[in-house]
């Protein structure tokens, strides 16, 4: 059986990426990719309509998916910008790092991934209640491996100890966890065996983390689509991956 | 005066990834071979990487498709996976390293992933045909 594979976090030069749109794609196939999502940060609506032209441009194979990755403030700015966005893209995240941003994301099951909830911490930036409601709102915890591949020595140790402590938590309270490139150019993009080989290091076994790639990205993009095409209805919950 | 060869038994049990190095310009294999030492002491240290037993055989680089066939233990692939996606750059150009495969023998890498397919034995193969 062959497996796809899913990086639902690469940035392109809409918001803090270098490439185009094409490039990225051109890249994804080179690494075998089945779908990428474009996440950008975005102020407006005007540069969503312009990255959906981009994509709809581009010929290939793989599944192109289109999402927003919201860097808020505080917790109504949060509010404001998923109300905003959630209807129009494909794929909605949060840019994570502040401890009251983290709480708010996982709390919000319009949320379908918070990114480096540990980025500049000293910490790990989730605790067990904030797993627990992870899990339970279906709110997928990030590994991102831009930020892996970035960092050298002393902070690349914290950094995977981090990742390390919120794999456990999410271990032992079932939230969904990813492992996602988080690329800002096309060399820092990877194929899913290789992305899949930081959740390996982080504690999942082999097969765990070949899913943090696969089946746990397939089954977000599936239930995304769900709700976006009214078949799946709040207040319905889907078990399992 | 030689050691003798470890029985089977004894040996470890070896696989072979397959990688292919992407980058704009042409690779060296020394440099490719130097990335890779630094890459695996950086992230797993002298104890960890003397684990992975790596090799890297010059005669399986093929320079025109910069393909490369690393040699590692059974239990160390993970590892070795983790030590190729690390690297990001080699002598100052990007890179990305991707592994188009893992294999138990040398045969089966040449046959699967470095499009050498071996017809030493082609006449009688036909002959039992």
């Amino acid at each position: 059986m062959f497996r796809k594979y899913y990086d639902l976090h690469v940035a392109t030069k809409y918001s803090y990426g270098v490439d185009s749109v094409e490039n990225v794609v051109k890249y994804a196939e080179k690494l075998g990719l089945d779908t990428i999502v474009v996440l950008d940060r975005m102020d407006s609506l005007d540069v969503l309509g312009e990255i959906k032209k981009d994509v709809k441009a581009v010929k290939s194979d793989i599944n192109v998916l289109v999402g927003v990755e919201i860097k808020a403030e505080n917790q109504g700015d949060l509010n404001r910008q998923i109300n905003r966005f959630r209807d129009n893209v494909d794929i909605l995240a949060v840019w994570g790092g502040d401890f009251e941003i983290n709480r708010s994301a996982v709390e919000n099951p319009r949320v379908d991934i918070l990114t480096h909830p540990e980025l500049k911490r000293k910490d790990s930036g989730m605790d067990q209640v904030m797993m627990k409601l992870a899990a339970e709102n279906n709110v997928a915890v990030e590994l991102n491996f831009r930020e892996y591949l970035h960092s050298y020595r002393k902070i690349r140790s914290y950094v995977l100890s981090h990742m390390r402590r919120n794999v456990m938590l999410a271990r032992k309270y079932g939230a969904h966890v990813i492992v996602a490139s988080g690329a800002e150019s096309v060399w820092d993009m990877r194929a899913g065996r290789e992305l899949a080989s930081l959740a390996y290091m982080c504690g999942f076994d082999r097969e765990r983390a070949v899913k943090t790639v696969s089946e746990v990205p397939a089954f977000i993009v599936k239930r995304t689509a769900e709700v976006k095409n009214h078949t799946l209805k709040n207040g319905v919950k889907v078990i399992g991956v | 005066m030689k050691l003798n060869t470890l029985p089977p038994s004894l040996r470890d049990n070896q696989r072979y990834i397959v990688f292919e190095i992407i980058s704009k310009k042409d690779v060296r294999l020394d440099n490719v071979v130097n990335a890779i030492w630094s890459a695996s002491l950086q992230l797993f240290g002298e104890v960890g990487t003397s684990k992975f037993k790596m090799w890297v055989p010059s005669q399986l680089f093929d320079a025109g498709r910069k393909k490369a066939v690393i040699k590692t233990t059974h239990d160390s692939v993970e590892e070795v996976r983790a030590v190729l996606a690390s690297i990001m750059e080699i002598e100052g150009e990007s890179v990305i390293f991707y592994v188009h495969g893992v294999t138990g023998t040398i045969k089966s890498a040449k046959n699967k992933f470095m499009g050498q397919v071996d017809l030493s034995n082609f006449g009688s193969m036909r002959e039992k045909a």
